[in-house]
């Protein structure tokens, strides 16, 4: 320790910090602390729970279902809804602390002393936790999906991915979950605080929705359709055999307008990250 | 070299930093020293680029931060020590930063040595000292082995033999001719290292100048003297031209008399038949000369029983 060559030791490497390496050290932060782990696991396991618990469940008591209820029932979406409703839960942590847990500790400002291109930070951010999230919600998707399906066996009313829609509430389920994930991260970027930003989720993805119910139902229909709330994720985890939800756009349409609200919090968090001392 | 010109910060009505211009050169070490609330973290904020000015400019090299291409090769900055997760090992810390720019992991290795946290390397920092906190942020300013360093009160929480370290290593770096800009509260520590001083208060520039300057500057030094016959010594030190002060002592047979040296008091009292008891030239120290200097800018005043205690009581008028 006494002796110092700090001189020797200069590393010749291609000298430019962009956003490959960024993007190699967002992953590193990531993958280097325990509350992704948890989180992460927290997201399989409460998707592959709901599965488990709704679609058992559902096999015993089968027999002695009404024709009228056996009709409507939607084995994609019994096996996946949880997974959208549950994760959307977890996922907000996790993309809210993937930026706020930066500012609760100022190491934003080391950050962004190694990397100075503030817009290079946020994107490298949100590719890394967009590629970690996405992975393990389409794992955690397929797995509910087949878990699922495979309780359903004795029932003869079990989907397979060829069953209309089948794949496509899967995919969506997963893609939900991501982009709740994104709206947090957005979000902490503008409020820069994780009780705030969980909070402010939250608030957007469940409470406003279910607010408006207290609403006329004209208006509730006309206002709902906007909303990504339940019967958002009712719409998207259907496959055919479910009932349609008469007063939502198609389900890709609905899943453009909440990738839209995505795309602008992701727009007002770059540009206060950008703009405002750090 | 890091030079600010009219260096500006305003948060609403405050003024953080107003109108502030200087250099720091290469080959020395820079003392950066203020009360608290000079806006010594706010200026090294804007020259990291972290905090934008409100008017101004502060560049590095000729460049402002954020046209750094590679910039940990340009700067390395010590903060705040404590401002990491916790939850990350130390060495996975420093790999995060060390990837943006480039940098190998062999160098991560190699700086933790250099700190004397190789021990440690796969611990958690949460359980670090804030001395281990220091020398890990220390290492994360040198994985560049960059041209500009900038500590902000590194020596907070070490152990004299962490000092004594921190001391050699700024000179060195200084030494190779590297840029060295260290802010501390610790003025004896500042008189150790530090050659050359930026003194800012309420925001605004009090001296750029080397060290000796700044101490010669506040108040030359003094000769303190005890003698039984004070009235009668006073007498011939104004005749030579000196002036006479009381010493904040208790006892009225001790005065420091300003403008004449040690040698010419002595001949003086000999000459006048003045019996001395003591004489002995103080040297002023950092932190009175920093003291007085300041005086009029320090945001927070503690009210203290006795204010003057220091040598030199008050300077004389001719300052």
């Amino acid at each position: 320790m006494t002796a110092m060559t700090v001189a020797a030791a200069a590393p010749a490497l291609r000298k430019r910090a962009g956003l490959a390496g960024t993007i190699r050290s967002e992953f590193t932060k990531i993958r280097s602390v325990r509350s992704t782990y948890w989180t992460l696991i927290l997201l399989v396991l409460a998707g592959l729970a709901w599965s488990v618990i709704y679609c058992a469940a559902t096999a015993h008591r089968w027999a002695t279902m009404g024709a009228l209820d056996k009709q409507g029932f939607d084995a994609t979406q019994g096996s996946v809804i949880g997974l959208a409703l549950l994760g959307q839960l977890v996922i907000v942590v996790l993309g809210a602390l993937t930026i706020t847990s930066e500012y609760s500790n100022q190491s934003i400002r080391t950050s962004l002393t190694v990397m100075p291109r503030r817009g290079v930070l946020f994107g490298a951010k949100a590719a890394v936790f967009t590629a970690v999230a996405a992975v393990t919600a389409i794992v955690a998707s397929f797995a509910s999906f087949f878990i699922g399906q495979r309780l359903l066996a004795s029932t003869h009313a079990a989907a397979t991915l060829s069953t209309p829609r089948a794949l496509q509430a899967v995919v969506m389920t997963a893609m939900f979950v991501v982009l709740c994930g994104l709206f947090a991260y957005g979000l902490g970027a503008v409020l820069r605080n994780t009780a705030g930003t969980i909070t402010a989720a939250y608030g957007f993805l469940f409470l406003l929705p279910q607010l408006a119910k207290a609403l006329d139902p004209t208006w509730y229909y006309d206002l709902v359709r906007w909303l990504p709330g339940g019967d958002f994720v009712a719409l998207i985890t259907s496959s055919s055999a479910g009932q349609p939800v008469a007063h939502m756009f198609s389900a890709w349409t609905e899943m453009g307008i909440f990738a839209a609200y995505v795309v602008v919090l992701l727009a007002l968090g770059a540009s206060a990250l950008r703009t405002k001392d750090a | 070299m890091i030079e600010a010109c009219s260096l500006t910060k305003r948060y609403g009505a405050t003024v953080a930093v107003s109108d502030l211009s200087f250099t720091v050169r290469p080959g020395v070490v820079t003392g950066f020293l203020g009360p608290n609330g000079a806006g010594k973290t706010t200026t090294m904020r804007m020259i990291l680029g972290l905090d934008f000015p409100t008017g101004g400019r502060v560049t590095v090299g000729g460049r402002r931060y954020a046209q750094l291409s590679a910039p940990m090769f340009e700067v390395g900055a010590l903060l705040d020590a404590k401002a990491v997760h916790g939850g990350r090992t130390a060495f996975n810390h420093l790999l995060s930063l060390a990837q943006t720019n480039g940098i190998s992991r062999r160098r991560v290795s190699e700086v933790l040595g250099m700190v004397g946290l190789s021990d440690v390397a796969g611990k958690r920092t949460r359980g670090f000292s804030l001395g281990m906190s220091q020398r890990l942020g220390i290492a994360a300013a040198l994985l560049g082995d960059p041209q500009v360093l900038m500590f902000d009160e590194p020596v907070n929480g070490l152990d004299p033999e962490g000092i004594r370290w921190i001391r050699k290593l700024l000179r060195s770096l200084a030494a190779e001719g590297r840029t060295v800009l260290l802010s501390s509260h610790l003025m004896s520590e500042m008189e150790n290292t530090a050659e050359h001083l930026i003194v800012i208060g309420k925001g605004r520039l009090i001296a750029d100048c080397s060290m000796t300057e700044f101490i010669d500057r506040s108040s030359r030094p003094a000769v303190v003297v005890r003698t039984p016959e004070p009235a009668a010594l006073a007498r011939v030190i104004a005749g030579a031209g000196g002036t006479i002060a009381g010493t904040g002592s208790a006892s009225a047979e001790e005065v420091a008399v300003h403008g004449l040296t040690e040698a010419q008091v002595s001949e003086l009292a000999f000459a006048g038949g003045i019996r001395l008891n003591h004489l002995a030239t103080v040297k002023v120290s950092l932190e009175q000369a920093f003291m007085e200097l300041t005086a009029d800018s320090v945001e927070y005043h503690a009210a203290l029983p006795d204010d003057a205690a220091g040598v030199p009581a008050r300077a004389g008028t001719e300052a």
